[in-house]
């Protein structure tokens, strides 16, 4: 197990440095200086050039690079953004809960509709509820995000008034600016973008899942455990699902990892300032260290995930051994 | 003589109405202070993106400004008022000061009276520290391009005098942009920033600001508009706080200033048909507005190389054969007016002339004017590739087909866009520019984009490379006027500018269009300030 962690941790610092350099790469290879924008409209040469010193962008990009990766090993710091002059850790740090609120939530609302809905539709194939979840996957897979948290938005929110428009609350430490706050207005501020996400995403789980236990159900050892008598309920939750629910496992794991790094279209449509508007924002105004501290993060979540996932693996089936 | 009498009565009637027009006009500053405004509450602003800083050494984003508008102790300001003197330029912390030196020094003498909202009071160090974070290297101030003129600069008890290198009479102007507003004078050095509490001089200060998220405006409890010297300025500050909201987009802001989420917000461009047909336009009490700004859209062409290279001829003819009509609605309806002219209409010094057509396209003209001057026929224009940048493209590309030429249309992000026009050398012939004023002054424009010796490398803003050096010697002429000579002159040389030598194409001088919710009173705006938070109420 000890290998295999040190073994995983070693790819996953390749893959770190390939990302971030790969994004350090696309990043210069656009043609606009990021010091221009920064030093204003009609800033003199001379200015740019010391805007230049002052964000560190007269040196080669290597050099740059390679400051950049001393400075998160060293300091554990993402640097500061070249449009705000902050601190991009704490401009993550203030993003990564909302979306993480959005994808989190949002699962929760997946997984308890997606594999009750995968595993009945499974169980009765071609029955008017298979039907029905079968038009719901190819409404929900085929719908763009964004037109369906407008349309949720604007029937839920403004003309039925069951829940706000947009907006997020914070649980904790709330200020006095906001106009909502604590768990209550956390959640019920969170119900639209989760559902929204949730609509999406639960689709694909759903036919997924259904696949999944259709393919196990016709496996001998069902056949066997019904034979020798199991209740169908025994067999569905020990035979069943336990081996069916593994490639779910691996979809959930990859997929929070994805969702990480920015549901951009959920989070405009609600006014979710997290880490996908974060992330636009700062291409649309060539702020390399914000969008590195985005990549980066993304890239830290995708590699947990899937290291959770593999443990996970291995605590689900015993055939699995980490090695 | 019965004639006589009655016309006679009737020039008193006409006389007295338009002096008790001239007494409301000169006397409303701010229809908030009117009776019957509600005092006291709380509004929201959703906004889709935050303030870029807070400080005022640093912010150059136009809502920052807004916001910093109701915080701010300047020397200088345009009253929060609607109408002519809301563009007359007064005297804020200080009236307007001494000028001698030949227009180079002015002295300015503080009221004494006014104070931050931590107790402190305003004097000239307050400004001078403005002037000290303007200019610090460490700061990478945006302010310092504002100050290059400044020779010296001093502070004595409630006196601030700044001596200039040469005479500058727009110098006041720009002592009412937010940089130069009262600071405490040991506000620190810092690139990255002050955060909120902000202290303040003015009637509001910024309580707080939780970036991305909310920012709070309250009231600054050593402000009295009962007493001077804060009585004269006639803010109405009718309310309690205003809070921002950051992040939804313009269709769901839409949705929160309906049901009441939010009170001040934007919409998508492609609804203001429908909102202006649902609430009317700029009603007494309504919820939708369309007011004057000062920015202009128009086509830069490159003089400095190409087909439009001493073609006087060819950059007339572009402006009889493009249709404005088309390329204004393209940015929306009542997103703002058709020009012909450099100098938008609400910019102090704007004069209307007739110029090119602004109804369609006059090809005959075009053509007469085009005949022989084509050249090779072909020119590259650089458009961004949202909004309104491809139609307006196309639009383009067709009007000059038919005056013989063929127009490539390459289409870039707008920030890439914008710094290619900019470089010098870079091979285009037309590129859609756009520009809203730092201060109101007609040397904002013409000067900073016209003026042929400012070119440099890189970073241009004008983007014609224009370089005649006899309108180069008429701005000089005109920058060194003052008063109602120096608005008669910018407004002449706008006109001569587009006429002569066009070497810009002007089609659409902006609106701003602002959706309310129902609790919102006394809504004013002005293209300086943005929406008059000084002077809203709720209704």
């Amino acid at each position: 197990m000890i290998r295999y962690l040190i073994r995983r941790l070693l790819w996953a610092v390749v893959l770190f440095i390939a990302v971030t350099f790969v994004t350090y790469v696309i990043f210069f290879l656009v043609p606009a200086n990021p010091a221009q924008a920064a030093a204003g409209q009609s800033a003199t040469p001379q200015k740019i050039r010391e805007v230049e010193e002052f964000l560190g962008l007269d040196k080669p990009f290597y050099v740059q690079y390679g400051k950049f990766l001393w400075r998160l090993v060293t300091e554990g710091s993402m640097g500061q953004s070249f449009q705000t002059r902050q601190s991009v850790n704490g401009e993550i740090f203030r993003a990564a809960p909302i979306t993480a609120s959005l994808v989190f939530g949002a699962f929760v609302m997946i997984l308890s509709l997606a594999i009750p809905l995968g595993i009945f539709s499974a169980l009765r194939p071609r029955s008017l509820l298979d039907r029905a979840a079968m038009i719901y996957v190819l409404i929900g897979i085929s719908l763009p995000s964004f037109w369906i948290g407008l349309i949720l938005s604007y029937i839920v929110g403004f003309k039925l008034g069951w829940t706000p428009i947009s907006g997020y609350c914070e649980v904790f430490s709330v200020p006095e600016a906001a106009s909502c706050g604590g768990l209550f207005d956390w959640a019920y501020h969170m119900i639209l973008p989760c559902l929204t996400l949730a609509i999406v995403v639960a689709g694909s789980y759903v036919r997924f899942v259904r696949a999944e236990v259709m393919e196990t159900l016709s496996q001998d050892y069902v056949r066997t455990a019904r034979a020798k008598g199991a209740p169908e309920h025994t067999v569905i939750r020990t035979h069943v699902l336990r081996n069916a629910m593994l490639p779910v496992v691996t979809m959930v794991g990859m997929d929070i990892g994805l969702l990480l790094g920015g549901a951009i279209f959920i989070e405009a449509v609600f006014g979710l300032n997290g880490l996908g508007g974060t992330a636009i924002e700062s291409i649309g105004r060539f702020d390399l260290p914000t969008l590195q501290g985005v990549v980066i993060f993304g890239a830290i979540a995708i590699i947990l995930f899937s290291l959770l996932v593999d443990i996970l693996y291995a605590w689900i089936d015993p055939r699995i051994r980490l090695t | 003589m019965k004639g006589r009498i009655w016309a006679s009565v009737a020039m008193t009637a006409i006389g007295a109405s338009l002096l008790a027009a001239a007494l409301f006009a000169g006397t409303a500053v701010g229809a908030g202070a009117a009776a019957g405004a509600k005092k006291g509450g709380s509004l929201t602003i959703v906004s889709r993106s935050d303030f870029d800083y807070v400080d005022t050494g640093l912010s150059y984003f136009n809502h920052t400004w807004n916001m910093m508008s109701a915080t701010n102790l300047n020397l200088t300001y345009y009253p929060h008022t609607e109408g002519p003197a809301g563009g007359r330029l007064s005297g804020m912390a200080a009236p307007l000061p001494k000028v001698t030196n030949n227009g180079k020094t002015y002295t300015f003498t503080i009221k004494k009276g006014f104070k931050f909202n931590t107790g402190q009071p305003v004097t000239a160090a307050n400004y001078k520290r403005a002037f000290d974070r303007g200019l610090n290297k460490e700061m990478q101030s945006p302010a310092s391009s504002f100050l290059d003129d400044v020779a010296s600069y001093t502070a004595k008890g409630q006196v601030f005098t700044v001596t200039l290198k040469k005479v500058a009479p727009d110098f006041l102007a720009r002592m009412s942009m937010m940089f130069f507003s009262a600071v405490p004078t040991d506000l620190p050095f810092t690139a990255e920033g002050i955060k909120a509490p902000v202290a303040a001089a003015g009637p509001y200060y910024l309580k707080e600001w939780n970036e991305k998220s909310s920012a709070l405006l309250v009231r600054n409890p050593n402000w009295n508009n009962n007493v001077e010297p804060f009585k004269s300025m006639g803010f109405a500050n009718n309310l309690d706080q205003v809070r921002w909201i950051v992040g939804p987009d313009p269709a769901t802001q839409r949705l929160m200033c309906e049901k009441g989420e939010a009170d001040i917000c934007s919409f998508p461009p492609t609804q203001a048909k429908e909102l202006s047909d649902k609430y009317g336009i700029n009603k007494q009490n309504g919820q939708f507005f369309v007011k004057r700004q000062t920015t202009l859209w128009y086509l830069s062409l490159n003089t400095s190389r190409g087909i439009f290279q001493n073609n006087i001829k060819l950059r007339q003819a572009v402006n009889w054969a493009i249709d404005r009509r088309f390329m204004v609605a393209q940015h929306g309806y009542l997103a703002g007016k058709r020009t012909d002219q450099f100098l938008p209409y609400s910019m102090p010094g704007f004069k209307e002339f007739d110029i090119y057509p602004l109804k369609g396209p006059n090809y005959t003209r075009a053509k007469s004017l085009a005949q022989g001057n084509t050249r090779d026929g072909k020119a590259v224009m650089y458009t961004f590739n949202t909004a309104q940048g491809p139609p307006i493209a196309q639009s383009v590309q067709f009007n000059l087909k038919q005056i013989g030429i063929d127009v490539e249309i390459k289409l870039f992000d707008r920030v890439v866009q914008h710094e290619k026009i900019a470089t010098r050398g870079e091979p285009f012939d037309i590129g859609l520019s756009g520009w809203g004023m730092d201060y109101p002054d007609p040397a904002n424009f013409i000067n900073v984009l016209l003026d042929g010796r400012r070119i440099q490398a890189d970073n241009n803003v004008n983007e014609s490379y224009f370089n005649d050096p006899k309108f180069n010697k008429r701005m000089d002429q005109a920058y060194a006027l003052a008063g109602q000579a120096r608005l008669t002159a910018y407004g002449l040389l706008d006109r001569d500018l587009v006429k002569d030598a066009a070497p810009v194409a002007p089609y659409i001088s902006t609106n701003a269009r602002i959706l309310t919710s129902t609790k919102v009173g006394c809504y004013q705006y002005t293209s300086i300030a943005g929406s008059l938070l000084t002077e809203l109420c709720t209704r």
